[in-house]
């Protein structure tokens, strides 16, 4: 009985390695949020100016813009770090100070990079420093 | 009565070292369910080089015990067929190779290998743990003890001595080569210094050196690291601890 039980155990053993070898890394991206990203956009903004005759004149310059709609649902950026041997990726909350409001866009005086990688979409609600899966 | 006192105090005394070298056992176990389990996540969803390390490991321990096992049943037998001072030369020597410390074979093996150009391959880790003596010697002592007429029937019938070993000699020891088996596996499966040095690329690599990384994965996830890595052990042992009392009892292992 005891070594039918101990024989039951060993097999029981191997059988879930073999199965986790195969299986914890789809297991673990399954669990994981997938996040669409893009870089930061840049849009054109009215910017005002006084000529030499004293006159207000408004050109339109391009600036680090980000949409209304991600800046109301909070900005993530997509850092890399490596953990446990494997490269990983995860969103990190970003405090932006916004200006000028046109269009649909706020302009973004700082806070963010032209380099950057922000999220655009997530199957689900992140988390600050939650790993992610990029969907490329 | 006074008598009685004295083995109290030693059972105590033996009692309280035991607690010590269980203790940092008990510990890692303890340590390894710590912050509900979330060591246990991280080591077996987000650390696929623990897998790596673990079948590199159930394939060298159980390849070293396969071809060590059939090695040392064959030299054993044979040194019990020599006769007179040859013996005694043949015993001798693997007395002296199996009293020399690890650290002094390392280097001759590196050696060795490097010249080879075995290094940084599976070889280079199974290879040398193949030859080692202790297993002959164990093996050895107890087929000192069996039946020979058995033998020497079977050397009648036939003069292959792989069919002798296999019809005369197998049968008769069977408990002392799952007792020696037992031992092959539990070294293999621990074996630190030679993967270390022998092996640089972590493809390669084992779970004993794995768990000695703390530089690269996580010090959290080595608590149940460790824990998994004494189950294959543990299991063997205790469906196996039969022969080992078998053999003992006989007062034939060294």
């Amino acid at each position: 009985m005891r070594h039918m039980i101990l024989n039951g155990v060993t097999i029981i053993f191997w059988i879930c390695m073999l199965m986790l070898t195969f299986c914890s890394e789809d297991w673990h991206k399954k669990s994981l949020v997938h996040v669409q990203v893009g870089g930061v956009e840049k849009q054109y903004f009215p910017e005002e100016f006084v000529d030499e005759s004293g006159e207000i004149n408004a050109v339109m310059q391009r600036k680090l813009a980000i949409s209304k709609k991600l800046y109301e649902n909070g900005v993530f950026i997509i850092e890399s770090f490596e953990k446990n041997g494997v490269e990983r990726r995860r969103a990190r909350k970003v405090d932006i100070v916004i200006g000028k409001e046109y269009e649909g866009y706020y302009e973004v005086e700082a806070g963010l990079s032209s380099k950057d990688q922000i999220v655009i979409d997530a199957d689900r609600m992140l988390e600050d420093g939650g790993e992610v899966i990029v969907d490329e | 009565m006074m008598r009685n006192q004295k083995r109290r105090v030693l059972d105590a005394a033996i009692f309280l070292l035991a607690i010590c070298m269980v203790a940092p056992i008990v510990s890692t176990f303890l340590d390894a369910f710590k912050n509900h389990g979330e060591y246990y996540k991280e080591l077996l969803f987000e650390c696929p080089d623990f897998y790596q390390t673990f079948w590199n490991s159930t394939v060298y321990a159980t390849a070293i015990t396969i071809v060590q096992l059939m090695i040392a049943v064959l030299c054993a037998f044979g040194m019990t067929q020599m006769q007179g001072w040859s013996r005694k030369l043949m015993l001798f020597l693997y007395i002296i190779l199996m009293l020399m410390p690890l650290q002094v074979t390392l280097l001759p093996n590196y050696i060795g290998l490097r010249e080879l150009d075995l290094l940084d391959t599976p070889w280079a880790i199974i290879l040398p743990a193949i030859f080692q003596p202790t297993g002959v010697i164990i093996l050895y002592q107890y087929l000192k003890t069996i039946n020979t007429s058995i033998i020497d029937a079977a050397k009648l019938e036939t003069k292959s001595i792989i069919r002798i070993v296999l019809v005369a000699v197998v049968p008769q020891i069977k408990a002392a080569m799952i007792a020696v088996s037992l031992y092959f596996f539990a070294e293999s499966w621990n074996m630190l210094e030679a993967p270390m040095l022998f092996i640089k690329n972590e493809r390669w690599q084992t779970l004993s050196v794995f768990i000695s990384n703390t530089d690269k994965y996580d010090a959290n996830i080595m608590y149940p690291a460790a824990v998994i890595f004494t189950i294959p052990v543990i299991l063997f042992f205790l469906r196996f601890d039969c022969f080992i009392e078998e053999i003992s009892s006989m007062g034939e292992l060294v």
